[in-house]
């Protein structure tokens, strides 16, 4: 038995199966290697994009007793090698140059300039900044005495300050410094993430005195690196800080679960390297932080993902099986002959698992090799898939063949066809239905966060239970559908429901194709649509109307004049938001006029508090708490006002805590000026850039459409909606050729029982309508029960996946049902096409070849 | 005999082997019972059959549709596997086969010809290739037996045309030469010329006639076919899954074919009556027998007057 010659002879079917492989094996190799990709692209967008003080390490020690190790320059390259010393492995990979810094803490300006609020300057030693700034009036600060020092101020801060060159200033109170600003520089690049590790040396940090207009400033002044020995003098507090920075960029996803434990014990060995008790190294860091949040964000990432990628390797596999069986169909009779002509089983198996691995392998090998033009890292899984589907299908195609040519007669009585439900059967059946409602259960007591390979299984065995009972409750209706059927005169419904009740040719393998492939796209779907309108609420929330602009200071009247005719800009509500005090508590004041604000986000999914009403006083919504009949309220003066109710949130102003909502004029009120900081625009689709220009400079514009597409566009986010359209696509292929593939494996089954009808005065036209008929029923059923599989699913295994890292934090759930009804519908339709493609390429069949003489 | 044996002449007589059923011939049916149960319903194929052919014959089985014919040749090809009762072939017993005994018996021991020609042979090999093949398959391939053989059938010239390529009757005699392809001792033919006209029916016949002459084989045939049950020595009828009647035929005196028919007695005496002498007296449910000099009579139920 000569393999080659036998693909020579089946090359149509041969063609079909390796195109079948070389598609799951590309899938199977290709999507997690997209996933792998994407999983990298979000740790370097959550933690690259944070700010360096949060990811890199930070060792910071404080003292008032001016320690002697710590006085100059190489006294912290020294310590800031044997902190690097003590790093863990994995983390000293990661670890670029760094800095060092020294600086008093907090000193306040006692004699100085003029200025609106309190001023504070911190003299200030950090290593390398030399390179970093360059001087732009005056001199670099010169060597200090211990009390008197030479200070350089960044320019910016030094114009709110009112600092010049020559200024004198008296800092501090214990150990008091008397400073003399020499030089004014500018930073270099104000990127460099050295920046933000020194945020007060760079600008001047603003510091809001609550209940009041007045702003603390604070700067870091630099000192020249010869002055650092005696800046600790005089018993002044300081605190010293060793910068360790990370490169994120030498971690992958894959690595990062094994940071936080290496961060932590990091942390314990600073806290052990002091050997004073009382001053102790102290880590800061926020990498764990974002490490948790990103890691959480993967962990249901790839529960998602695996479900849904785990579905399409189940049901490709079906497929290239049904593909397989269509093969072992096309070769029985060559083969039954060798084995009835003395073939062994091994021979004749051989012969035909050959001929299936010539088309497997070289296919899967195609598969897999195309897989390298997606770019991705490989894991294990892009090497194992395309092998495990090769293997697995070369070992179905040798089971598929050994069963059928154990026994070298297999002559089916066609007569006897009154199935007996075996006890067996059924024993397994409600084994798998009982362990899959089971596995539900647990799943939704327990939680597929914490990674339970067993759980991820639930949702197979939840299809696998499904398909189950599908296949064996499915005759019922149909057999009801008979009985009406039987009474009308037409011949046609009533023979095709008949043989849809019976259905043998359309068999398991169909409904285990279609059942997942309806079940995993409807509930990506129901996902899908979940996470994006879940998407829109956050989007909604962060920005509070279409568009919100804010000034750094005040809106002028014309400013919100010029905001009012930009093109698309239906309505503008102006507000005032400020930090007020109620006794030792600092609410966020808004000033608006509630009802204009109500009107403008009516039809949004935003849900803003109120309305006020009329009435004597001033009337307010205050926190639930504080809803007394009057509350007093310090801003800059006291107001009274007279809540009417509570507020808890804000749109727009999400992450603040406590609110005091009042009318817009509440300012006028008290007889001072209304000052506009906030403007909510109305208008659908105005550009973000068009607001900013009208509204002129230091203005912050958020709109709509950018805090959603910044969500939208979350390397994860991305990536999850598009694997979930490439999976519903490939599904949706899957599910048309398994109908096509199960008619063409049944064909000349019924092929012959047409003929036979067809002697009998059917006609062409008939025979075509008995196919569809015999077949439709099947597939709506399983659409049917692959819909309300996916939209169970769903709530099944909801809690169990959080999907509101994909949602900007929002909680997700799967309300829109139309779409995957949609879907299944568009799924179902696709598969009945299948039906009239195979019936289009059987038609030129000829009665007279299908039936011999004597049958 | 004893009429009162003593012990040890008891033992002698149990330890004594009896002559078996058949003794030494060719194929041996003894009670046959096939009986194939699909998805839990039971049909009974064959009910008891008795069989004896003799080494180099060549028999017809003749039956109705459903008489168990195909199922008897079957069983006797190894293909299928009895349920009860004895079959041997050449010695072999065909119950108590293995797995490997029963391959080595489909190589060595049987050759078999089925009624749809196309069913014989690969579509895709020539008919050289065709012979070949279970000479390939039982791995001892012998250099010109395929072409012997197809010359011995006269089909020599089809050596290199595919099965698509030939008459029906051309592809027939190429199946009886792939079915001799490893030298078997019996041929089984189920219906060999069923789909062929008389004239081509009468070249397959001729081939298998000669097969049995020049090779020596037992050839036993399935068929309906009055040209092919008319010429053979020996014709087997079955009835209902059990052999019923057997029809011999010799030369007479003056040349002329003399055919006698026979009604089968199985061992334990039970005997089937042919269907329309049955009908023609009316024979229902009891009959009954007299035993004459050289006869047995058979009669049917004497009426019983009412009340008389």
């Amino acid at each position: 038995m000569n393999p080659l010659r036998l693909a020579r002879t089946h090359a149509g079917a041969l063609a079909v199966l390796a195109a079948l492989v070389a598609a799951a094996a590309l899938l199977v190799a290709a999507l997690p290697k997209m996933m792998e990709a994407a999983y990298d692209r979000a740790f370097a967008h959550s933690v690259g994009s944070a700010s360096a003080d949060w990811t890199d390490l930070t060792v910071e020690y404080s003292t008032q007793d001016n320690p002697p190790e710590h006085r100059t320059a190489e006294d912290f390259a020294r310590r800031d090698t044997r902190l690097r010393e003590i790093l863990p492995p994995d983390l000293r990979r990661m670890v670029g140059p760094g800095h060092q810094r020294a600086s008093t803490f907090n000193l306040p300006v006692m004699k100085g300039p003029m200025a609106d609020g309190p001023l504070f300057v911190d003299p200030t030693w950090v290593s390398g900044v030399e390179q970093r700034i360059r001087y732009v009036a005056g001199r670099p600060p010169g060597k200090s005495d211990g009390r008197r020092f030479e200070l350089a101020v960044v320019r910016s801060a030094a114009e709110a300050m009112n600092i010049r060159v020559g200024t004198r200033l008296q800092l501090g109170t214990v150990g008091v410094i008397d400073a003399t600003v020499t030089g004014l520089f500018d930073v270099v690049d104000p990127a460099d993430r050295f920046w933000d590790h020194n945020r007060a040396v760079r600008a001047v940090n603003r510091v809001p005195l609550p209940g009041s207009d007045i702003y603390e400033l604070h700067v870091d002044a630099l000192i020249s690196p010869e002055s650092l020995p005696v800046l600790g003098g005089g018993e002044r507090q300081l605190r010293y800080a060793w910068v360790i920075p990370l490169d994120t960029s030498k971690v992958t996803a894959r690595e990062a679960p094994a940071l936080p434990a290496a961060i932590a014990e990091y942390e314990r060995l600073t806290g052990v390297e002091a050997a004073d008790p009382w001053n102790r190294y102290v880590l800061d860091t926020r990498f764990p932080e974002l490490l948790g949040r990103f890691l959480g964000e993967l962990a249901t990432a790839q529960t998602v993902m695996t479900v849904v990628l785990g579905g399409l390797l189940a049901v490709s596999l079906c497929v290239v099986l049904l593909a397989v069986q269509l093969m072992v169909e096309r070769t029985d009779r060559a083969l039954a002959l060798a084995r009835a002509r003395g073939g062994s089983l091994r021979q004749v198996a051989g012969a035909g698992t050959g001929l299936v691995a010539l088309a497997t392998l070289p296919a899967a090998l195609g598969g897999y090799g195309l897989s390298y033009a997606v770019p991705g890292p490989l894991t294990p899984i892009v090497h194992a898939g395309p092998a495990l589907i090769s293997v697995a299908v070369v070992a179905g195609a040798a089971a598929l063949l050994a069963v059928r040519h154990r026994a070298p007669l297999h002559e089916r009585r066609a007569d006897v066809v009154a199935a007996r439900l075996s006890p067996a059967r059924i024993t397994v059946e409600a084994a798998v239905v009982a362990l899959a409602l089971g596995g539900a259960f647990l799943l939704r007591l327990r939680g597929l966060a914490v990674g339970d390979p067993f759980l991820v299984l639930v949702p197979f065995g939840l299809t696998v239970a499904v398909a189950v009972i599908t296949v064996r409750c499915y005759p019922f209706p149909l057999r009801l559908l008979v009985r009406l059927a039987a009474r009308r005169r037409r011949a046609v419904p009533f023979l095709g429901l008949t043989l849809a009740a019976r259905a043998r040719s359309f068999s398991v393998l169909p409904v285990l194709v279609l059942l997942p492939a309806l079940a995993v796209s409807v509930f990506s779907a129901v996902i899908a649509s979940g996470i994006s309108t879940a998407q829109e609420h956050v989007a909604w929330n962060e920005v509070g109307a279409h568009a919100r602009l804010q000034a750094a200071g005040v809106f002028s009247p014309e400013a919100v004049e010029r905001v009012r005719r930009v093109p698309g800009v239906k309505r503008v509500v102006p507000a005032q938001i400020a930090t007020v005090r109620i006794a030792e508590r600092h609410p966020t004041l808004v000033a608006i006029d509630l009802e204009a604000y109500r009107a403008i986000v009516a039809g949004t999914p935003l849900r803003p508090p109120g309305p006020l009403r009329d009435g004597p006083g001033i009337p307010a919504l205050v926190p639930p708490d504080q809803v007394v009949p009057e509350l007093t309220v310090t801003w800059n003066v006291q107001v009274k006002l007279r809540p009417q109710g509570s507020v808890t949130s804000f749109p727009g102003l999400g992450d603040l805590r406590e609110f005091v909502v009042t009318p817009l004029d509440v300012r006028a009120r008290m007889g001072r000026e209304v000052e506009i900081t906030t403007l909510f625009v109305q208008g659908d689709g105005v550009a973000a850039a068009d607001l900013a220009e009208a509204a002129g400079a230091g203005v912050r514009v958020r709109t709509f459409g950018d805090a959603l597409r910044a969500i939208e566009d979350e390397p994860l986010t991305a990536t999850v909606q598009v694997v979930f359209r490439v999976v519903t696509l490939a599904l949706g292929g899957y599910a048309l050729a398994a109908v096509v593939l199960a008619l063409v494996v049944g064909a000349r089954e019924r092929a012959r029982a047409l003929s036979f009808l067809r002697t009998l005065g059917l006609s062409a036209g008939q025979a075509r309508r008995l196919t569809v008929l015999e077949v439709t029923p099947m597939i709506l059923l399983t659409a049917l029960a692959g819909l309300g599989l996916g939209l169970g699913l769903e709530p099944a295994l909801g809690p169990a996946i959080d999907l509101s890292a994909y949602a900007g934090g929002a909680a997700v759930a799967g309300t829109e049902v139309w779409w995957p009804l949609l879907l299944a519908a568009t799924l179902a339709l696709v598969s009945v096409l299948g039906v009239y493609i195979h019936i289009w390429l059987g038609r030129r069949a000829v009665v007279g070849a299908i039936l011999r003489v004597n049958e | 005999m004893n009429v009162n044996p003593t012990l040890s002449e008891l033992e002698a007589q149990a330890s004594q082997e009896k002559a078996a059923f058949g003794g030494d011939a060719h194929i041996v049916c003894d009670n046959l019972v096939r009986i194939y149960k699909t998805e839990g319903v039971e049909v009974v194929a064959l009910q008891g059959l008795d069989l004896l052919v003799q080494k180099g014959e060549l028999v017809a089985i003749v039956g109705a549709s459903g008489s168990g014919k195909s199922t008897l040749l079957n069983v006797l090809s190894g293909l299928d596997v009895p349920t009860a009762g004895l079959a041997k072939v050449a010695g072999t017993d065909l119950l108590s086969m293995a797995a490997k005994d029963r391959l080595r018996y489909r190589r060595e021991v049987v050759g078999f010809i089925w009624q749809q020609t196309a069913r014989n042979l690969l579509p895709y090999l020539t008919a050289q290739e065709n012979v070949e093949l279970p000479m390939k398959l039982a791995g001892k391939a012998r250099k010109g037996r395929a072409a012997e053989l197809l010359t011995l059938l006269g089909v020599d010239y089809c050596a290199d045309r595919r099965p698509s390529e030939m008459s029906g009757g051309e592809q027939q005699r190429v199946a009886i030469a792939v079915a001799l392809a490893n030298s078997p001792q019996l041929i089984l033919a189920d219906e060999p010329t069923g789909e062929l006209d008389s004239d081509t029916s009468e070249e397959v016949f001729h081939a298998l006639r000669k097969a049995n002459r020049e090779l020596g084989v037992t050839v036993v045939i399935v068929t309906h076919d009055p040209l092919v049950s008319e010429q053979v020595d020996r014709t087997i009828g079955i009835r209902d899954g059990r052999t019923s009647s057997e029809t011999l035929r010799r030369e007479g005196a003056e040349g002329q074919i003399v055919a006698e028919e026979y009604a089968v007695l199985d061992r334990v005496g039970r005997l089937q009556l042919p269907r329309d002498f049955m009908n023609a007296l009316e024979l229902e449910r009891r009959v009954r027998l007299e035993l004459e000099s050289d006869h047995i009579g058979v009669w049917p139920a004497r009426e019983e007057s009412n009340g008389e």
